[in-house]
């Protein structure tokens, strides 16, 4: 037999083969693909900084927590802002330094039925009840609500008892759904002009950032997977080749005559 | 058998006692701990990893096997994918040892 040519059935086998192997080089190719963009997030804060801001509602699925992937997310809707139940949580820092008392009040958009955390504005912690008289006087407020989503805090800053009653210890959304006894979205939006006082510079959080070295190893393992599918595809085709010639001339897996025998 | 032969079966012996044990761990201990009591072990993420890498050199010490005693692609194949599944990379290492000793 010729090993430069083919009868039909192994040319057949073959092309079973690589189909076959096809869809596993496809499948394992991509899956590491997926892995490596997954292991390389560094350009997801610029994305997430630079994308069109969205209602509240697109960006965090109900009853859930604020996806990594849209803190600092521009957010842009209609909302009615319930200026009378501004709290304020105090000892906050602006470029490390102690500025003051953050204001925050919820605003409820869609049905009315869930509202958010808003921040409102910073004040110095001199004018707390000053401030907070001001802005409480405002009442309810409709606006288009602009700024950035964030994820809710998680900070301990002491005892509930030590506090005035007007503040919180931090944006935790158990404590303020229980003190403004509405249905409150996981996080909270830094507007983007202050309502009252002065705009918060605090740092935003970001998603995540950088190399996970995790990801990267599960795109190196699916690579290896596709080489070894490819190694198998080569292997069996040079089985294919090799096979010894049948007796008399005919193709022992079709039965048709072989065209290829000395 | 050859020396080359030999060799390369001493190396998957040792990838499959390796990838057997550890697979057999994840699936039996770390697994139902997860599952079933709701405890995860603090090495369960890193653990399945290492589990892929020695996979990995499971599957190149398979393939090196395959190609010194000529295997042909289905044998390949199965003993490969016998690697995956708990517990059978030691029936797999034992059919082979029978064939070769």
């Amino acid at each position: 037999m010729s090993r430069s040519s083919l009868t039909r059935s192994q040319a057949r086998r073959i092309a079973i083969a690589a189909l076959i192997a096809f869809v596993g080089l496809s499948g394992t190719t991509a899956l590491g693909f997926w892995q490596y963009s997954r292991a390389h997030r560094d350009d997801i804060s610029k994305r997430v900084l630079a994308a069109t801001a969205a209602p509240v509602r697109a960006l965090v699925p109900p009853e859930s927590y604020v996806p990594e992937s849209v803190f600092g997310h521009r957010v842009a809707m209609p909302a009615r802002i319930e200026g009378g139940r501004t709290l304020a949580t105090c000892d906050r820092e602006q470029a490390g330094q102690p500025s003051g008392c953050w204001l925050i009040a919820p605003a409820f958009f869609g049905d009315d039925t869930h509202a958010v955390t808003v921040l409102l504005g910073l004040i110095p912690e001199s004018r707390l009840v000053s401030g907070l008289a001001q802005v409480r006087a405002k009442g309810s407020t409709d606006v288009t609500l602009l700024g950035r989503l964030q994820p809710a805090e998680v900070i301990d800053r002491g005892s509930a008892f030590l506090r005035p009653s007007d503040t919180v210890a931090s944006i935790n959304v158990n404590e303020l759904a229980m003190r403004w006894n509405t249905d409150l979205l996981d996080g909270y939006v830094v507007l983007a002009r202050p309502y009252f006082g002065r705009a918060v510079t605090a740092p935003l959080i970001l998603p995540p950032s950088g190399i996970t070295w995790r990801n990267l190893l599960y795109a190196w393992q699916w690579w290896t997977f596709a080489a070894f599918v490819l190694f198998l595809l080569a292997r069996f085709i040079i089985d294919v080749r090799n096979e010894a010639p049948t007796i008399s001339g005919i193709d022992g897996a079709t039965g048709a005559a072989r065209e290829d025998l000395p | 058998m050859t020396d080359a032969i030999r060799t390369a079966f001493r190396r998957y012996q040792i990838m499959a006692w390796l990838v057997g044990t550890f697979l057999a761990f994840m699936a039996v201990v770390a697994l139902p701990l997860k599952y079933l009591a709701d405890t995860k072990l603090p090495f369960y993420g890193l653990g399945w990893q290492v589990h892929g890498f020695l996979y990995m050199g499971y599957l190149l010490a398979t393939a090196d096997l395959g190609v010194k005693a000529r295997w042909n692609v289905v044998k390949m194949l199965t003993t490969a994918v016998l690697g995956t599944i708990p517990l059978m990379s030691f029936f797999a290492e034992r059919r082979l040892r029978r064939e070769f000793f």
